[in-house]
């Protein structure tokens, strides 16, 4: 009997588990403070494909000068997404990922703060991005490029371009 | 009265369903395995170049296996590897559910630069797997009994969990604009980190619109017909489909192999066996 009633006791919490979940998917803006903040991060994940993430991308530029040439354009992360798509390594999966991490901190610093070009975002992503650099790069050019899509049409527009000389 | 009476027949007919919980999580503790070794060299940048965060006591407690980090990455990843792979071996119990989760959890906040929905689905898995098994058996005062029962709730726990990430995702799009009118489609497929170079298409209004709605549809009747024996292994079936997709045409291989991985919790145990 005592089984019996546990068991209902826990079919109870389930169902409300079942309800609340259910009642926060048609309600998203709902929030009651750390219950639903728990619940929607822990509990609930998703979704995962939201307008915002994906109507609007940002891309980073690299382009080295060594000795007094500018280097063509590249895009390390892009790179080692196609380097993911071709190959099927997930290792450059990760990269790509940590690539763009770098960029991303340092475009919603900007963002924060627009004044502010040198943060210390901006260092940890140089700092990073170095692995990048071919041997004698003596200053490199940072193109930070923002790509949205609404409405059936494409958007392309050049955030910022910095230029740093690398030690 | 009704509702309880449904809930004591509910709760007997779980008990007696059979399911594959323990290929379920050994294949989960697989992927983490995996997961934990591809992830050695991104380890080694994050600590490199990712300022250390700093926890405050209960925090460090919380987070102790870290403090492997401070002998090398290769400690953090040895220790780990042998927790899984002596989990993989052995019967499904709570110590190594435990500690898988506590390890995993601890990775994914180091990992935070390259986590995705992925991980947050992996760990709650996981956290649900603290109370599946079933071993080892406490014989304290019929202690038992109420393990098995505690245990079916984990296993339906981890189910309503898959249904209601799907109906979640779906029912976000439904209410999105850009989803009921494909541009989401449109926007994705033009996503340069999320679109494979090597399948470059042109997709039209009314392609973009029917992938769209297929998409919406898909997601919101898996929460439903997954439920019934009937429908199940052909939304099984779709979702593998759909899931592969996204791999070969997104890229994001984790979060499709943590979703295929996740069906295996809804096979029955005697149609494996009988393969």
């Amino acid at each position: 009997m005592k089984l019996l009633k546990f068991a209902r006791i826990v079919a109870l919490l389930f169902i409300f588990h079942i309800v609340f979940s259910l009642f926060l998917i048609v309600s998203p803006t709902f929030n009651a403070g750390l219950l639903t903040l728990v619940y929607r991060k822990y509990l609930l994940p998703g979704p995962f494909f939201t307008k915002d993430r994906i109507e609007q991308s940002y891309s980073l530029l690299l382009s080295c000068q060594v000795g007094n040439v500018w280097q063509p354009v590249s895009q390390p992360a892009l790179e080692n997404y196609h380097r993911l798509m071709a190959t099927g390594n997930p290792k450059a999966m990760l990269q790509a990922r940590l690539d763009r991490y770098f960029y991303y901190q340092y475009v919603i610093s900007k963002h924060k703060n627009p004044n502010v070009q040198i943060n210390p975002e901006f260092e940890q992503l140089i700092n990073y991005y170095q692995n990048y650099f071919p041997v004698g790069t003596d200053s490199v050019k940072l193109i930070f490029v923002k790509k949205e899509t609404t409405d059936f049409a494409i958007k392309v527009d050049t955030l910022y371009t910095i230029k740093h000389g690398v030690d | 009265m009704g509702l309880i009476n449904q809930i004591d027949v509910s709760v007997k007919r779980m008990l007696l369903e059979d399911s594959r919980k323990e290929l379920f999580f050994k294949v989960l503790y697989l992927f983490v395995l995996i997961k934990l070794w591809l992830s050695w060299s991104t380890l080694e940048l994050i600590i490199e170049f990712v300022p250390a965060r700093v926890y405050s006591l209960v925090g460090l407690v919380l987070h102790a296996p870290l403090q492997l980090l401070n002998f090398g990455v290769g400690a953090f990843v040895v220790v780990f590897s042998l927790i899984l792979l002596i989990s993989i071996v052995v019967h499904l119990n709570y110590i190594s559910a435990f500690l898988i989760f506590w390890f995993s959890v601890c990775l994914s906040k180091f990992l935070f630069p390259v986590l995705n929905g992925a991980d947050l689905v992996l760990n709650l898995f996981l956290l649900i797997g603290l109370v599946t098994p079933t071993f080892p058996v406490l014989k304290l005062r019929g202690i038992t009994e109420y393990q098995k029962v505690i245990s079916a709730f984990g296993v339906l726990f981890v189910k309503v969990e898959i249904a209601l990430i799907y109906f979640l995702s779906g029912y976000d799009k439904l209410i999105t604009p850009s989803w009921r009118n494909g541009n989401a489609i449109f926007s994705v497929a033009n996503l340069d980190y999320f679109s494979n170079p090597n399948f470059s298409m042109q997709l039209s209004g009314i392609s973009v619109l029917v992938v769209a709605w297929l998409v919406i549809l898909f997601e919101i009747s898996f929460a439903f017909f997954i439920w019934f024996k009937k429908f199940r292994n052909y939304w099984l079936i779709a979702g593998v489909v759909f899931h592969l997709g996204i791999i070969v045409f997104m890229g994001l291989l984790d979060f499709g192999l943590v979703m295929i991985i996740s069906y295996l919790i809804f096979l029955p145990a005697k149609k494996l066996d009988s393969n």
